[in-house]
Formats: C-alpha cells, sequence, structure tokens
C-alpha cells in the first residue's frame, strides 16, 4: 500500500459510520413561521388607522358549533363541525365569495381577528390561520413599481418574488368568543 | 553527485514500470477521502441549519403549515412539552407556565426583557434607528402542536409585554397539507 495512504484508513472507517449516521440523523424540513399581531390597546381597532368606514372582520371559534364570522354590523350563519371537526373548507369558501368578493370593503382588507376559546389545541390554530390566509400565490417582482405594489425593497439583477395570500393574511388574535 | 552514473534509458523505462505496477496494486483512497469530506460538510452544515436545535432541546412536535415564510435568524422561543427554552437556554417548566393566573408569564418575560435590552444596547452602540430596531426584536415561538391555545396566547403576550416588535410562530412546512385532504 502507498506510504502515506495506510494512515487513512481509520479516518474512512469513521467517514463510513458517520455518514450513514447523520443522513439517518438529518432533519430535512424546513421551519415555516406565521406572523400574529395582538389586538391594538385602543377600542375600536381594526381597519384602516383613521378609516371612515369599519372593517373589522372577525372569526369566532365554538369547539361544538364550529365558525362564526362577524363584522360590526352582523354575522353571517353558523358554519357549522363537519363528522365532528371544523369545517375549514367551507370557512374559506364563505370567506372568499361571501366576504372577499362580496363586500366590497374587503377586497383590499387584509387584517383579520381570531376568536380562539382557550381550550383549542394549537394545531387546530394554525390550520385555521392557513385557512383564513387562502391560497398563496407567487408575484414576480421586476421593477421599483412592482416592489413598491407588494411592500419591498427593490433588489436589481436579482430573481426576486413574493408570494401574496388570497384572502386575509394579516392574523390577529383577540376578541369575544362565540356562545 | 560526483562519480555518480547517470540511469540509462532502459533503467529509467525499468523503474517507471515498476512504479506504475506499484500503484495498480495499491488501493488509491485520496480521491474517495476527498469526496467522503465534501459530503460530510454538507451533512454537517444540513444538519445544523435544518434541524432546530431549540425544538430538538425541548422535546416539541410542530404543527404544519402550507405557508412559504422561512424563518430567519432571530431570537427563538421554544415551549416544549416538560420544558421552555429561550434560544436553548432553559427557562421555566412548562407546567409552571401554564399554571399561570395571568396572562404575561413574569419569570419567561424577565428573560426576553434581558435579551430585547440586549439587542437595543446592540443598536445604540453601533448608532441604528429606532426604525432599525424592527428587525432586530423578531422572536419566533416554537410551540408543541398539542399545546391549548391558553398557553400559545400567554405566551405570545408575554413577548409583545417584553418588548419583541415581531412575533411568528412556528411550523413544519407541508405543502401538501391541504391537497391531501387532511
Amino acid at each position: 500500500m502507498a506510504g502515506g495512504e495506510d494512515h487513512l484508513i481509520p479516518v474512512m472507517n469513521l467517514m463510513v459510520i458517520l455518514i450513514p449516521f447523520l443522513i439517518k440523523m438529518a432533519v430535512f424540513v424546513t421551519t415555516v413561521t406565521l406572523q400574529v399581531t395582538l389586538p391594538p390597546r385602543a377600542a375600536g381597532g381594526g381597519g384602516s388607522a383613521g378609516g371612515v368606514e369599519q372593517t373589522l372582520l372577525m372569526v369566532g371559534v365554538h369547539p361544538s358549533k364550529g365558525f362564526l364570522i362577524t363584522n360590526d354590523r352582523g354575522f353571517l350563519p353558523w358554519i357549522p363541525l363537519k363528522d365532528g371537526r371544523y369545517d375549514y373548507d367551507q370557512l374559506q369558501m364563505v370567506l372568499k365569495e361571501d366576504v372577499k368578493d362580496a363586500i366590497p370593503i374587503y377586497s383590499d382588507h387584509e387584517e383579520i381577528y381570531l376568536a380562539i376559546p382557550d381550550e383549542v389545541p394549537f394545531y387546530e390554530v394554525v390550520t385555521l390561520m392557513d385557512t383564513v390566509r387562502g391560497d398563496l400565490r407567487e408575484e414576480k417582482i421586476e421593477s421599483v413599481a412592482d416592489a413598491q405594489k407588494w411592500g419591498v425593497e427593490f433588489q436589481p439583477n436579482q430573481d426576486q418574488s413574493v408570494y401574496v395570500a388570497e384572502l386575509f393574511p394579516s392574523v390577529i388574535f383577540g376578541g369575544a368568543v362565540p356562545q | 553527485m560526483p562519480g555518480a552514473q547517470s540511469p540509462t534509458k532502459a533503467t529509467k523505462f525499468k523503474l517507471h514500470h515498476l512504479r506504475a505496477e506499484e500503484e495498480h496494486e495499491s488501493l488509491r483512497i485520496t480521491s474517495m477521502m476527498d469526496m467522503m469530506t465534501i459530503i460530510l460538510v454538507f451533512l454537517l452544515k444540513t444538519f445544523s441549519t435544518q434541524g432546530d436545535l431549540s425544538a430538538t432541546e425541548a422535546t416539541l412536535v410542530l404543527p404544519e403549515s402550507d405557508n412559504e415564510n422561512e424563518a430567519g435568524f432571530v431570537d427563538r422561543l421554544a415551549i416544549g412539552q416538560d420544558q421552555i427554552f429561550f434560544n436553548e437556554d432553559r427557562v421555566m417548566s412548562t407546567m409552571e407556565a401554564q399554571g399561570s393566573d395571568d396572562l404575561v408569564i413574569k419569570p419567561l418575560q424577565v428573560v426576553l426583557e434581558e435579551a430585547v435590552e440586549q439587542q437595543r444596547n446592540i443598536a445604540s452602540n453601533i448608532g441604528e434607528e429606532e426604525e432599525e430596531l424592527t428587525d432586530r426584536l423578531k422572536i419566533m415561538i416554537l410551540l408543541d402542536e398539542n399545546h391549548l391555545f391558553s398557553l400559545a396566547k400567554s405566551v405570545v403576550s408575554t413577548a409583545a409585554a417584553s418588548g419583541y416588535l415581531s412575533i411568528s410562530l412556528a411550523a413544519t412546512q407541508n405543502l401538501q397539507k391541504y391537497a391531501t385532504g387532511e
């Protein structure tokens, strides 16, 4: 065997053990984040600051009744549980068709209040946040105007894009839990 | 060397032939070592950036989300099944936090306020504007999927009360979550 290479054999043995171990242990997952906000201290929060029109929109959760969508003027019919589970598909459909597309003040609105009882598990909260945010679509940023439109800094000569939510991406925890 | 005879062409050829034979017989592992080293470095990098150390230490399972916002370099608060960790330092037991009567968890608030103060000091030392603090005062909360919303609400309130300006909840990305009808 060549002079210097025989010293590498123990290192090779170590590597052969280490590599399968690391492949087995490595967590090939991506951690994502969901931004949350608490309600402003000032009464009557929600909607654009200084706006004349009130746009407060809230989804209330009830463990046995389901979801209740309310705003300043009233509420939509309950979205009941389906097979004992929250009906997220129906909630998303109602938020899109009966709120976002049907009520002009909500067409560009992003904020939504979630009134969640204490006993709801956290994974249901995350699913609810995904549901009220709606599907994401990727928007390419090719000019300064595009960057301004989506509120990001323009980076020339770079492949830049943002994900835009279809419904209400700005979640605020708070509000009265429906009874 | 004086007096030494220079090798003839035939001797040179013989020597070369012998060396070539020797090389054929031995296993050349240097190039394989290079490859292994590259793989090892790559795996170690993946290991440290993708796996969340706070989540590992706190033994928690994150919920799944189809969101696209990836976590950056922010402060991390992991609320595990038994313990609460802030940037890998144990703060208190989860049971103690659950038993808090107040919406703001006091022992946690002390630790978070200290971290916020540190960030503010760093910002003032390097002459950062107040508006730029938003980028510094970010916290990501890693909460076990089976904890109740009451705990999530308390932790978020504590982070806000401690001075964090941007609070986000962590989840594991699963783009197929809704596609498969889960």
